[in-house]
């Protein structure tokens, strides 16, 4: 009797133990063909487990489901599995945390949002395969009695294979000449609405303008304010495209920001508090846009509309600064988060439209991602992007004239990624490499930009030489680096990527990405790059040119380890050091803005001789054309003149200016104002 | 009833004596003092915590194990490997400290912006500040030797 009722007792205490560690029903299967969602309930006792999963106790504030995702990843190919979770009180509070395999398997997703009553996590094969996944839901604040309830279901993944691409952008190079900008690793640009550009290199403040009757001619000229020509760790430059002021900040070694801001495209200079604030030992940045409106106390005190933000690291912590404003003080900071939420440096500061704030970061929770506030700046919350990772450098927002952020990053695995929100982060679509195309194996530096909904710029420098020695400390990886830009007109569905100078290389050898301790000469370009769009939608990017002799352009294996002796190869120690600060601008193409796109060319261009005329008609492709154009000749098809000018949207033409037992050619294009469409199909029609 | 009045006074000047009693301020974070060399501070956080990671600028990163109240420390060194800040990390749902737990409110200068406060605090002669940031608690806790 003794013995039964001890093996009883292991019976029930087994059968609790297996029953409480678990959800009801405990575990499921779904293949990318199941339409009806596998469901489960919650089981938890009570509690909370503050930390996360990092001390829950499972059956008591922490919950397992294990789902099983049945067939291949290519049967799996476009498609995720979406865990969900629901409960009934916003004061409740659970998470989720998706693990491979086991607990204790590596994260696949997690989700952990304050005062909802739902968490969406994501299993993506592209990313994480398939078979056996531990989803735990964490007590972060809840009570029994409001238990979640999980699906899961099929739903689109995120992540999109790269597209061919659509029309490739033309873009030019100009270099700063006679001696100026010799020190810019780390530039930032503003443009201005005459078209001229801010480019800050170093202490040396830049004005930049551009012959639009010549692609080739650039003139610079230094427009430096001696308050930020002194000394500096952090030089950083920021225009407000809305105003026109131009903000210049230096950080000094004291935790000082010296700040000064021009209406006047740096002709003249008005001084600022700076930052205001302890202001931090690294990685200062400016930023600004409109306020949100209607938080107490976080708008405008003078005529100056928008808000300007300062942010930078102290005391282990990520603070921001509001100027109300417009620059001249700034408010006292608020944190945005610590050093065991993020990594220490951020990426710059994105305001959108409607007053959102952004600021990514390279290392949140192991992805990539940013901090955003809708509070103009007061309170933040740090959202991710499912699948990234880890990145060496810092990531880059473009924020669309709709508020679509596309965030574009350098993955831990060297590609070069954009993920595209349209709520703030909480769900991303088009995830994707944009440097595939390419070949693009180490990336470096993003910078992102946007204007219309669906248009997009993302620049970077690339390599399509692998190995993670070329961002660490290694001078003889063999790679080149050139600046790419990838360019979007769908919302980040498909991305057009280019060698923007594709003679003449960025950098060659190591770019290292490990701050101070780099060795000399690998670190010449400091730790980001720039991208702006000015008034008509082109993009703008500031860089560092490290290979600047003609020597180091050729790739010519000039030096080696024993200084003075060429090694074999072409690498670090080819490299010129240098950082001249240059700029790669778009000179043809669609812009980001629609507004100035030339017409589409129409198409399908007929006709016939209906006696006693010609009679043309065509397919109108365009929607921005202000007129047609239909051109004719007389004897072949080259020597054209215009015979008629239609009005837009126009379809057909009778050209009854012809004579009998003539040859006709025909074609016809679109126009607006910013130019001309190519030219349909020609055609030839015989006058009887 | 007489003594009421008289107990009354008692009481406010207990109070008063209460309010004004000077606060000992603290001198270590997890006996983590400011200059402290990084070896003391490996020996001293290795026995309530783990380090994460290392960050630029000489800083390090600590999760705390069982601290009721901070969840995590961050270190920071001079470049002689001195501690010139060790800021503590408040646990969400971890034991609440009031800011007139670690400073004294009258005496530290106060910032604000919206609900989140921050104090700081310069001991007489000590030579270091404490800083204090949170909005109705503390969220995070530094000794710092700069500005």
């Amino acid at each position: 009797m003794r013995k039964s009722s001890w093996f009883s007792l292991v019976l029930v205490c087994a059968f609790v133990a297996t029953t409480a560690f678990a959800t009801q029903p405990s575990s499921g299967t779904i293949s990318v063909n199941t339409t009806t969602p596998l469901t489960w309930n919650g089981t938890i006792l009570g509690g909370s487990s503050p930390d996360g999963e990092n001390t829950c106790v499972q059956g008591v504030n922490c919950d397992t489901y294990t789902i099983t995702l049945a067939g291949t990843v290519e049967e799996w190919a476009g498609k995720a599995a979406r865990v969900r979770i629901n409960w009934s009180f916003p004061a409740t509070d659970y998470d989720i945390y998706i693990h491979k395999g086991t607990l204790t398997g590596a994260e696949a997703d997690r989700s952990g949002d304050g005062l909802t009553t739902s968490e969406d996590a994501l299993i993506i094969p592209s990313q994480d395969g398939v078979g056996t996944f531990v989803v735990n839901i964490v007590y972060f604040a809840a009570t029994a009695a409001d238990q979640h309830k999980g699906t899961i279901d099929v739903v689109p993944s995120p992540f999109v294979t790269p597209g061919t691409g659509i029309e490739a952008p033309q873009f030019t190079s100009y270099a700063a000449p006679n001696g100026m900008g010799t020190s810019a690793g780390e530039p930032t640009i503003g443009l201005l609405k005459s078209g001229k550009a801010m480019f800050i290199a170093g202490l040396q403040t830049l004005r930049v303008s551009f012959d639009e009757s010549d692609a080739s001619k650039s003139t610079w000229e230094d427009k430096s304010d001696l308050t930020t020509s002194i000394e500096s760790f952090d030089p950083i430059l920021f225009t407000d495209s809305q105003t026109g002021r131009t903000f210049v900040s230096q950080l000094l070694p004291a935790k000082i920001s010296l700040m000064s801001w021009t209406d006047d495209e740096g002709q003249t200079w008005n001084p600022s508090q700076g930052a205001g604030i302890n202001s931090g030992v690294d990685h200062q940045t400016v930023g600004g846009g409109p306020f949100t409106p209607g938080v107490l106390a976080r708008g405008p005190l003078t005529a100056y509309p928008n808000a300007v933000y300062y942010a930078s690291q102290d005391i282990g912590v990520a603070q921001i600064a509001l100027s109300r404003d417009g620059g001249t003080t700034f408010d006292v900071a608020v944190p945005m988060w610590n050093l065991l939420q993020c990594g220490g440096l951020h990426g710059h500061i994105k305001v959108a439209p409607d007053g959102t704030v952004y600021v990514p970061n390279k290392s949140c929770f192991s992805g990539q991602g940013f901090a955003v506030s809708t509070d103009n700046g007061l309170t933040w919350t740090i959202r991710t992007v499912p699948g990234s990772t880890s990145g060496a450098t810092d990531p880059s927002i473009g924020i669309a004239s709709d508020g679509s952020v596309y965030l574009g990053f350098a993955n831990s695995d060297g590609k070069a990624f954009v993920a595209v929100t349209k709520d703030r982060g909480q769900t991303w679509l088009n995830i994707q490499d944009v440097g595939a195309s390419q070949n693009i194996q180490n990336t470096v530096f993003s910078a992102v930009t946007a204007g219309d909904p669906d248009r997009a710029a993302f620049f970077f420098l690339g390599s399509t030489t692998p190995g993670a020695n070329g961002i660490d400390v290694d001078r003889t990886f063999p790679g080149a680096w050139y600046p790419y830009i990838a360019t979007t007109y769908d919302g980040g569905r498909n991305w057009t990527t280019v060698n923007a100078s594709p003679n003449d290389p960025a950098q060659r050898g190591v770019i290292c990405t490990s701050g101070t301790t780099c060795p000399s000469g690998t670190r010449n370009l400091l730790d980001f790059n720039d991208l702006e769009i000015d008034a008509k939608g082109r993009p703008h990017a500031a860089y560092a040119d490290g290979c600047v002799t003609a020597a180091c352009v050729q790739g010519v294996d000039r030096r080696g380890v024993t200084a003075g002796v060429p090694d074999g190869k072409v690498d670090g120690y080819d490299n010129d050091g240098a950082k001249l600060a240059t700029i790669i601008r778009q000179t043809g193409g669609r812009t980001l803005y629609s507004a100035y796109d030339e017409p589409v060319a129409p198409s399908v261009l007929d006709g016939g001789y209906y006696k006693p005329a010609v009679k043309l008609s065509w397919v109108d492709n365009a929607s921005n054309e202000q007129s047609y154009v239909v051109e004719r000749s007389l004897s072949d098809d080259q020597h054209f003149g215009a015979v008629a000018t239609l009005a837009a949207n126009a379809t057909s033409y009778t050209d009854s200016a012809t004579s009998k037992k003539n040859a006709y050619y025909y074609r016809v294009r679109a126009v607006n104002a910013n130019g001309t469409s190519e030219y349909s199909n020609v055609i030839r029609v015989y006058a009887k | 009833m007489k003594r009421l009045p008289f107990i009354i006074i008692v009481l406010i000047l207990g109070a008063a004596c209460a309010s004004t009693r000077p606060i000992v301020p603290l001198r270590d974070l997890l006996g983590v003092t400011v200059d402290m060399s990084r070896d003391e501070v490996q020996t001293a956080l290795s026995a309530v915590g783990e380090k994460q990671r290392d960050e630029r600028k000489r800083q390090e990163v600590w999760t705390l194990r069982d601290d009721a109240s901070y969840e995590g420390a961050i270190v920071g060194y001079t470049p002689e490997w001195k501690v010139r800040f060790i800021t503590l990390v408040a646990r969400a749902d971890g034991k609440p400290v009031q800011f007139a737990d670690v400073l004294d409110v009258a005496q530290a200068t106060h910032k604000s912006a919206g609900s989140t406060h921050t104090y700081r605090w310069h001991p007489a002669g000590a030579s270091y500040d404490i800083v204090a940031t949170g909005t109705d608690r503390v969220q995070y806790l530094t000794l710092t030797n700069e500005n």
